[in-house]
């Protein structure tokens, strides 16, 4: 989950993960709603929203507890009771229409919930020719056999750059879309959709007067393929793919750098030179985020300790640094601000760094 | 230095070991090392990892040249956790920052972390907090956000000095011009003879000339047994503009390191005064050459630099930079190498300190005030908005302080036992108050009551731009007289008093154009704690104690510690300094105050009222009708209930003999038996009776019902049957009766009153709309 806060205020939200387990306060996980919801903004209606929530691809570990925690269905709908969170612009990659349908991707619950919501979106605009916040959509590349022709003006295509979040223009942002590429053909849509295809976005941030202040590279669990046809696309003007800051694709794994298996090959496995090339366009101190548990050096993947090696071999020429959200053991988020100056990992505090840990009440404790 | 592996054997004192494993611990800290070891002091460096915009992390530090990585060191003494670490940064750590404490150029710099004392952060956070705060310092140094045109320009360091100036910053700062330039003062000192002899001086701001026959500087006197005294010469210097004609700015930060002559002409020239400041330093230079002098004696250099932005905690951009130099016994002012001392800088206290310190606004309206009562909730409401910087202008009371009074008054006897000899009075020991702080009030040892009666008693309370009239005489006959006084440009009155025997507060604020007034707020407030069962047993059945006194004498007072008179009067303090920052309500306000069952704490509330509709009298003895909004709301919607028909009620409220008034603050509903027609209505009597009970016990009788009021169909004035019932209702009334007649062009009234025995019936008519209120 990564929460974007724009310095005009307002908030992108970007894929989910809130587990069962982080709805429990005796859980073990962090209590991740309670930490997005702190830091989101009410409006008149005492209402809980978003701007604008990017899907990137429609996987478990990307969409869990949207159900459970945001609003869905027309904005008239929602109640303060329930107090659930208003989507005001949903941003979604056109697989969600087709995944449906597909039968070797099962959709789980809660992504089945974004398409049907997705859907009564894009129909709400095909009926009006506009929509208003709770009802917006903006599809996010083209669909094959030019399914998405008819949807106008909430289609962004491939290479297009956008400004405007809930039906507003703003200076604060711009964002190019980068991927899901159009496949070609049916072959090469099943080797696409195999490699599980993300909405990939450079997102530019405004700060003080600074127009590029920072720029995000965002490819959800976007794979080698992919990342092998962008650099073919953007090789000769690399521009598009610098970054200040990498989430590194599907949460560090190897499979975005390679065609091999890690826990097969190890050592033996060969990066590709185009998929790093893709990933390697960092700008100077640029930071590469992993969003996974802690990195080891052993077989596991994601995360994988080679791929953090081949991201550390990146940024460190440009003296930029790896890290990895679980860094620090505590529960707090990991917080980047962006001032004129460009991108900066704010400091844990002190309460989320676990300083003040005690051994009571982990488990029973005996006293005789 | 010695290498941590060869630092002798001898073990780490606990807390030192407890809090170098709390500093590893902490997320900013990369690592902690033992450098040095001398007798019982270690010194460790703790290597500090500050998180930095992806640019400046790339060349590894920031524009200021804060390191993505620094090693601090920390050392502790034996008197640890008592007493802090000593903390400094490397030598070369660029001392363009605010927040370093004052030292000499060549040592290491020491941050100033936190506003109060480090040991005093560790005690309440824990080691972790003060690194924690290194950590913060580190941060904001980095990005040069210690100083920001929000927050204001850091004042230069310079605790911890012992050599003090008191002076009055805005007077000094006005003598800074466009043109650069110095000037002359002479201020008197006080010198103390311990080994090292501080100096205490006030610098009057009055520029004056140091003229050849001008032997002030060579004349020292003893002071006292410990100390000397003189006066000493003060030169101010100021910068002008720069070669290129812009005004020269200080904009860069540099922490105290002035030790010597040259140091003090070098920091000069940085803020750009050192032309004027020569001229000075070599004018009383040759003075002392042609005329040596075989004493010491000080001179005072203050520096005045132009700040990019307002100084932290002051209106100005204006910095003040004290220096002092002791010259005679052979030390010169020519001489570089000649010491120089840091001067702190103390202020007068000014109202612009004191509105500072107290969180107010120096650029809010100043409303000047008269007090009415310098009893005890008077006195202490005084001491308060002077505290505040809104010192009272005007103070009135009658009274002297008896010795009963300082069980609760601010002000202390004059002389112990003997205090009742001096005849002091209560505006007396108020004004000496105020004026040690303010100017002095102008006071009027009168009886208040008097003053609103003719024009020169008027002026002397409000003299012209008065702003409120503040009473706190809890006078019930004061409040009428000056609420219905005939003085059409009256002040507003604000009233403060406390009521059930101390254990509530009542504080009123006229509205505009007084209206309400003030008496009609008290009513309004009776109407308030009536319908409030637990307010009402407090307001209305305190028993005044009557404290004897002395022999013969008494008075009516509450038994009541000055802690609880205080408590309330605090609060009551800032309702007022609130109403003088923001200015008064449009509409008027009620502020009730109340003391909890554990006497201790409070509870106020605050009850608006919007202007009230006031019926004017059309001959001189008939009475005013002054009705609060709220009643004609609920007579207009029981009008709307009864369309067609003539319909009434019952009017609540009470009626003022000064005024000459009725106040009607609300309303009974027509009994059930009551009937509505065309023609007529006839007010019921179906339960009535109880309900009038109920009201007069609930308030006490501090309202009562006072009349009726119906509507007529058209506008019209009383008809035969209400002059009828008016007869009738006022040999049964022992006030004067109202019946209020709403038509749809506005009010009208029937007041019937017997007089002389019931034998002779007053009747008068009055008319008024709604818009009369205004």
């Amino acid at each position: 989950m990564t929460l974007v806060e724009l310095e005009s205020g307002r908030t992108i939200l970007i894929d989910i993960r809130i587990r069962a387990d982080a709805d429990d306060p005796d859980g073990e996980a962090p209590d991740v709603a309670a930490q997005l919801r702190s830091r989101l903004k009410r409006d008149e209606n005492d209402c809980l929203y978003v701007d604008a929530f990017l899907l990137t691809h429609p996987d478990a570990d990307h969409i869990c507890g949207l159900r459970n925690h945001f609003h869905l269905g027309t904005p008239e709908g929602w109640s303060k009771s329930s107090d659930k969170i208003l989507i005001r612009e949903m941003w979604s990659s056109p697989i969600i229409f087709r995944r449906a349908n597909r039968k070797s991707h099962i959709l789980c619950d809660d992504a089945a919930a974004w398409a049907t919501e997705a859907r009564r979106r894009v129909a709400y605009f095909k009926q009006w020719g506009f929509a208003n916040a709770g009802n917006r959509i903006k599809v996010l590349g083209e669909d094959i056999d030019r399914k998405t022709d008819a949807l106008g003006a909430i289609l962004i295509k491939a290479d297009e750059t956008f400004s405007t979040i809930d039906g507003a223009f703003d200076s604060s942002f711009s964002a190019r879309l980068l991927g899901p590429l159009p496949p070609a053909d049916e072959a090469e849509e099943e080797v696409l959709s195999k490699n599980d295809s993300s909405v990939i976005i450079q997102l530019t941030l405004a700060s003080g007067n600074q127009p590029q202040a920072a720029r995000y590279l965002i490819g959800g669990d976007a794979e080698v393929a992919i990342w092998e046809r962008i650099w073919a696309k953007h090789k000769l003007v690399p521009d598009v793919l610098a970054y200040d800051i990498l989430i590194a694709p599907h949460h560090c794994s190897w499979h975005s750098l390679s065609w091999d298996s890690w826990s097969k090959k190890r050592e033996e496995a060969k990066v590709s030179a185009d998929a790093r090339s893709a990933l390697a366009q960092a700008r100077p101190g640029a930071v590469v985020i992993a969003s996974s548990k802690p990195v080891k050096d052993d077989e596991s993947d994601p995360p994988c300790i080679r791929a953090k090696r081949e991201y550390v071999g990146i940024v460190k020429p440009v003296g930029g640094e790896f890290r990895c959200v679980s860094d620090g053991g505590g529960d707090e988020p990991l917080v980047v601000e962006t001032n004129w100056a460009g991108p900066k990992l704010k400091r844990a505090g002190l309460i989320g760094a676990g300083l003040y840990a005690t051994g009571v009440g982990s488990e029973a404790l005996a006293h005789g | 230095m010695t290498d941590a592996s060869a630092a002798p054997a001898a073990p780490i004192p606990i807390p030192v070991a407890r809090a170098l494993r709390q500093a590893s611990a902490h997320p900013s800290v990369d690592g902690v090392k033992l450098v040095d070891r001398v007798d019982d002091e270690f010194v460790y460096s703790i290597d500090i990892r500050t998180e930095m915009p992806a640019t400046w992390r790339a060349v590894g530090q920031s524009p200021i040249g804060v390191r993505v990585v620094e090693s601090v060191n920390l050392t502790f003494s034996s008197l640890y956790p008592l007493l802090a670490p000593l903390i400094e940064l490397r030598a070369d750590f660029d001392r363009s920052h605010p927040h370093l404490n004052p030292g000499p150029a060549g040592a290491p710099p020491v941050p100033c972390l936190v506003a109060g004392s480090p040991r005093e952060l560790i005690q309440t956070r824990g080691f972790i907090g003060l690194i924690d705060q290194l950590v913060e310092w580190l941060e904001k140094a980095s990005a040069l956000e210690l100083n920001n045109p929000a927050a204001g320009w850091e004042p230069v360091r310079r605790d911890h000095i012992h050599d003090i100036a008191v002076v009055d910053s805005a007077a000094l700062h006005a003598l800074v011009e466009r043109k650069g330039g110095a000037a002359y003062m002479w201020a008197p000192y006080i010198h103390t003879r311990s080994d090292v002899g501080h100096y205490r001086l006030h610098v009057p701001i009055e520029p004056g000339p140091f003229g050849p026959n001008d032997t002030r500087l060579f004349a020292r006197r003893n002071f006292r047994f410990r100390e000397d005294s003189g006066h000493c010469l003060a030169i101010a210097a100021w910068a002008g503009k720069g070669g290129d004609g812009q005004l020269q700015v200080a904009d860069v930060y540099r922490p105290e390191d002035v030790a010597t002559l040259a140091d003090l002409r070098a920091r000069a020239a940085a803020y750009g005064c050192l032309e004027f400041l020569d001229a000075k330093l070599k004018h009383v230079a040759s003075r002392l050459t042609a005329q040596p002098i075989d004493i010491i004696v000080p001179i005072v250099v203050l520096l005045l630099p132009r700040r990019p932005y307002r100084v932290v905690g002051t209106d100005s951009n204006i910095e003040t930079c004290g220096y002092l130099v002791e010259v005679g016994k052979g030390a010169d002012l020519l001489n570089p190498e000649t010491a120089v001392r840091l001067l702190g800088h103390r202020d007068t206290p000014s109202v612009a300190v004191l509105r500072r310190t107290s969180g107010d606004d120096l650029a809010a309206a100043t409303l000047p005030w008269t007090l009415i009562g310098c009893g005890s909730v008077g006195s202490k409401l005084a001491l308060h908005l002077t505290r505040a910087g809104r010192a009272p202008g005007v103070l009135v009371d009658r009274d002297l302080l008896e010795p009963h009074n300082f069980a609760r008054h601010a002000a202390l006897p004059f002389d112990g036992e003997r205090h009742s000899l001096y005849m002091i009075s209560k505006t007396y020991s108020v004004a000496e108050m105020v004026r040690s702080l303010a100017p002095e009030p102008k006071r009027l040892d009168l009886d208040a009551l008097s003053l609103p009666l003719h024009a020169d008693g008027r002026i002397a309370v409000a003299p012209s731009a008065t702003a409120m009239i503040v009473n706190t005489t809890g006078s019930a006959v004061l409040r009428e007289v000056y609420g219905h006084a005939d003085w059409a440009d009256r002040p507003p009155l604000v009233e403060a008093c406390l009521v059930g025997a101390g254990r509530a507060a009542f504080v009123g604020i006229e509205g505009s154009g007084a209206n309400p007034n003030a008496s009609d707020l008290m009513a309004e407030a009776y109407n308030v704690i009536r319908q409030d069962a637990a307010l009402a047993d407090i307001v209305f059945s305190a028993e005044a104690e009557a404290i004897q006194i002395g022999q013969g004498c008494s008075t009516f007072s509450f038994a009541l510690s000055d802690a609880q008179l205080s408590a309330f009067t605090a609060s009551m303090a800032m309702v007022v300094a609130g109403a003088q920052r923001e200015g008064l309500p449009q509409g008027g306000e009620v502020r009730l105050g109340r003391l909890g069952d554990d006497g201790v704490s409070q509870q106020w509330s605050r009850f608006a009222t919007a202007p009230w509709i006031v019926v004017e009298r059309t001959a001189a003895d008939q009475p005013a009708i002054r009705i609060h909004p709220r009643v004609h709301a609920a007579i207009e919607a029981d009008i709307a209930q009864w369309p067609g028909v003539e319909t009434g009620g019952v009017l609540i409220g009470r009626f003022s003999q000064i005024g000459n008034c009725f106040q009607v603050v609300d309303t009974l509903p027509a009994p059930e038996d009551s009937t509505r027609s065309v023609a007529e209505f006839v007010l019921g009597t179906r339960g009535l009776k109880t309900l009038i009970d109920a009201l007069v016990q609930s308030s006490r009788g501090t309202l009562q019902v006072i009349g009726t009021w119906h509507s007529h169909l058209q506008p019209s004035g009383p008809s035969g049957t209400d002059i009828a019932t008016g007869a009738l209702l006022a040999t049964q009334q022992l006030g004067p009766l109202l019946m209020l007649i709403h038509t749809s062009g506005g009010y009208s009234a029937l007041t019937t009153e017997a007089v002389g025995g019931g034998k002779t019936l007053l009747m008068a008519t009055a008319r008024g709309s709604e818009s009369d209120g205004a």
